[in-house]
């Protein structure tokens, strides 16, 4: 039996959506129409044509204009009363206007989830009556869902951010939305938010804004060409969405230019627009929007018998507060930082969606997935980190490799864990390291050694090296004391972003005199089995290049180590064919079937390099995941 | 003797019912898990098929802004040499699945079209009198509805105007 989804619903004045928690994420339920300008959210609006068709969402909006008398915006300011809207003979009330809307997200959902939806939390503004909120819980009955509860929008938002989970504080919620401004003052304290006070204006958003920029834009332009572009159709739209795709730009840049050519024609010939708007100018189109926002504001401190210093926890809902002077008058008046990190389009369906994993069942005591914030892994030869487990990776998790000595008769490796996003072993932070001593001698690269990283779902991590031809094993458990502050996470990620460049350098580096190294070793050891099958002269020219790649690795000039290296490399492939040459003659003259040996180079190193000198990674040393 | 198999009895109980407990809880994050996969691949799906959507919407206002240019180029070679530009610029797109929605003389349709004003004529209502923005559809899906005036509906019918 699968369990049942609940999902969660944002039933706005002027936009709704859906949410729905997926595979322990909240994720917005996309609107079958497609995205619009703004975000995933659609229109509340619900149409009925003359000839009986209903239209719910984009769809009913495009036919607006054209169809007023069947066109029903808003009816969530009428939830809760009596009115009745009469539309081509039928009668409708609130609920069932709603009901449509909500309906549209039940089938999006299922068409998302691939499974039936008939669960839902619905959102609702704080000062909702028993009246509006029975409505509520009425509209969804008729669409087809159990409504298991109805949530305060400022409610929902502060779950987003994850303010239900601990602490007591006072909450501010600045809702501005396209049409609406409301502002919540709640008290969290014992798992539960209480409303202190609300206040608002209906009639304040982000289209009052678009609307100011349209008219600057025509006052521009006919200040400069004398023509007003509000009396031709075509134009007026172009310059709307000109106005609002560059309201949305400058919440990101400081200015943007505004192009429109063949704006408009007269006797002259064609005429252009082109002019630059800045963020100050955008700000100071709507400043007076702004200051409208003031009055709601002192208005719910002061029926909460409290002041700005009261607050702790601001949050931000609606696009309009994506805006960053927005953001700032909000800052500068409560004298404290906004949160940051949740799209303020979404927060509120988002926080009905996790109200309705809790009440499923779904999310029992808040266990969110955890993640390791930095890459971990061991240092290798030549002092250069190897990763186990990248950075990002959802926990618990394990993961093992297989190692081996760097030298011949080697009988100890020292397993170093280490912590960031550098390449070098230096430059990361060390959380420890042991011994794994007692390997049988043999020459390098023959034992394997399988290094295990396990992290437990707390965070703890268990690091383990394993000789697999003994079975010896040394472990050691790496503790949450060890582990890092965020603030520290951070800088080592953004200082990993800075030395990148150099970092994949000195890797490099470090990789040529490696394989270098190795390659040295490998042809000296497989010189004395190619004697009696290659001439003497080839003989002479594999001495000739080990000698060279030895004296450059005296040096510390890579490119010269990298020419001699290819110069080996080439040799030996000569070497290694005029073997092969020989070996199929005379296997051609007694039988066929013998299986070609290994070449020789099976130095098995981290990393070895190939005959065309790319990098390869030894088949022995594949990770092995369980 | 009796308390402490009582005790044990009650260990053994609260640990099989949190073992059930877990037991379940994994389940539904297995079948949560191998839903969000299969979810995941058919997202991949759309995403393949819809990969050029959001840059082939970008350009489509430099598709405008050319055949706007056209009708004011005086010279006739210029004219016939953006208009090649046009054509040009069209035909890759289409290649990748963009197609102008018909407009003009079709009735209105709210999932191609949208209205922004409305005339008295006396074409049949909801006729499209003209285009003010073109609107193109990518494949199946309508990624900008055509802007379009319409021919107003002559009789009343009730109602009110609940905007």
């Amino acid at each position: 039996m699968g369990k049942e989804k609940i999902i969660g619903i944002d039933l706005g004045t002027s936009n709704s959506e859906g949410a729905v928690m997926l595979g322990g994420k909240p994720t917005i339920i996309p609107s079958a129409e497609g995205a619009t300008v703004a975000g995933k959210m659609f229109p509340s609006y619900v149409a009925f044509t003359p000839d009986g068709q209903l239209l719910v969402g984009e769809p009913a909006r495009r036919q607006a204009v054209s169809n007023p008398e069947g066109t029903v915006t808003a009816a969530k300011r009428k939830m809760g009363t009596d009115h009745v809207y009469r539309i081509y003979g039928k009668e409708y009330t609130p609920q069932q206007i709603s009901s449509f809307l909500l309906q549209k997200i039940k089938r999006d959902a299922e068409a998302f989830l691939g499974e039936p939806i008939t669960k839902a939390v619905i959102t609702v503004p704080a000062y909702f009556n028993d009246n509006q909120r029975t409505a509520t819980k009425d509209a969804g009955k008729i669409a087809g869902l159990d409504v298991v509860r109805l949530v305060n929008e400022p409610t929902a938002a502060s779950m987003a951010y994850g303010l239900d989970r601990s602490g007591e504080y006072k909450i501010l919620v600045f809702d501005l939305g396209g049409g609406t401004l409301d502002v919540t003052i709640m008290e969290f304290g014992g798992g539960t938010f209480t409303v202190l006070a609300t206040s608002g204006d209906t009639q304040l958003g982000g289209t009052d804004m678009d609307t100011a920029i349209f008219e600057w834009i025509a006052d521009e332009f006919k200040k400069l060409e004398g023509i007003d572009l509000r009396s031709d159709k075509m134009a007026v739209n172009r310059v709307k969405e000109a106005a609002e795709k560059a309201k949305i730009e400058l919440s990101t840049v400081l200015d943007t230019e505004i192009n429109m050519p063949y704006v408009s024609a007269t006797q002259a010939g064609p005429k252009h627009l082109s002019m630059k708007l800045t963020r100050a100018k955008l700000e100071q189109l709507i400043e007076p929007i702004i200051r409208r926002c003031i009055q709601p504001f002192e208005q719910a401190l002061k029926d909460a018998k409290l002041t700005k210093n009261d607050i702790q926890k601001v949050i931000l809902v609606g696009g309009p507060t994506r805006m960053p002077v927005v953001q700032k008058f909000i800052e500068d008046h409560v004298g404290r930082k906004v949160e940051r990190g949740i799209d303020p389009m979404e927060c509120v369906a988002i926080g009905a969606a996790i109200q309705g994993a809790i009440l499923g069942g779904e999310i029992t005591d808040m266990v969110l997935l955890d993640v390791t914030p930095l890459t971990l892994g061991i240092e290798t030869l030549g002092g250069v980190r190897t990763t186990l487990i990248e950075r990002n990776t959802t926990i618990p998790t394990k993961k093992s490799q297989i190692f081996s000595t760097a030298a011949d008769l080697q009988t100890a490796v020292t397993i170093h864990v280490l912590q960031g996003e550098r390449p070098m072993a230096a430059d990361n932070v060390s959380l420890g390291q042991f011994n794994l001593v007692g390997i049988p001698t043999a020459p390098r690269g023959v034992p394997q050694i399988e290094v295990s990283f396990d992290i437990d779902a707390s965070g703890i991590i268990n690091v383990s090296a394993k000789d697999l031809g003994t079975g010896k094993e040394q472990k050691m458990t790496i503790t949450a004391s060890t582990k890092l502050a965020e603030a520290d996470v951070k800088k080592m990620v953004s200082e990993a972003k800075q030395y990148e460049e150099q970092d994949k350098q000195r890797k490099e580096e470090v990789e040529v005199r490696n394989s270098a190294d190795s390659l040295v070793y490998a042809a000296e050891k497989t010189k004395s089995d190619l004697a009696g099958k290659i001439s003497s002269d080839l003989i002479d020219k594999v001495n000739a290049a080990i000698v060279g790649v030895k004296a450059a690795l005296e040096g510390k000039d890579t490119a010269k180590i990298k020419a001699e290296l290819e110069k080996l490399q080439n040799v030996m492939g000569e070497a290694g064919s005029a073997v092969y040459q020989e070996t199929a003659r005379q296997q051609a003259r007694s039988q066929a079937g013998a299986p070609p040996g290994n070449d020789g180079d099976g130095s098995p190193r981290q990393e070895t390099t190939g005959p065309g000198g790319e990098k390869v990674v030894d088949a022995d040393f594949k990770v092995k995941e369980d | 003797m009796t308390e402490e198999l009582e005790l044990l009895k009650k260990d053994l109980e609260e640990k099989a019912r949190l073992a059930d407990e877990r037991y379940n809880r994994l389940r539904y994050l297995q079948a949560d898990f191998d839903n969000y996969r299969k979810w995941n691949e058919k997202e991949k799906e759309a995403i393949v098929e819809f990969a050029n959507e959001n840059l082939i919407k970008d350009l489509l206002v430099i598709l405008d802004d050319m055949e706007r240019a056209l009708p004011s180029l005086e010279q006739e070679k210029n004219k016939e040499g953006i208009a090649m530009v046009w054509k040009k610029f069209l035909k890759i797109l289409s290649g990748y699945g963009l197609q102008p929605i018909e407009c003009t003389g079709k009735k209105f349709d709210p999932n191609y079209h949208e209205v922004l004003g409305r005339e008295p004529c006396d074409q049949e209502p909801d006729t499209i009198l003209n285009e003010i923005g073109r609107g193109y559809r990518l494949k199946s899906k309508v990624i900008r509805p055509s802007k379009v005036v319409v021919a107003e509906h002559t009789k009343k019918d009730e109602g009110e105007d609940n905007g």
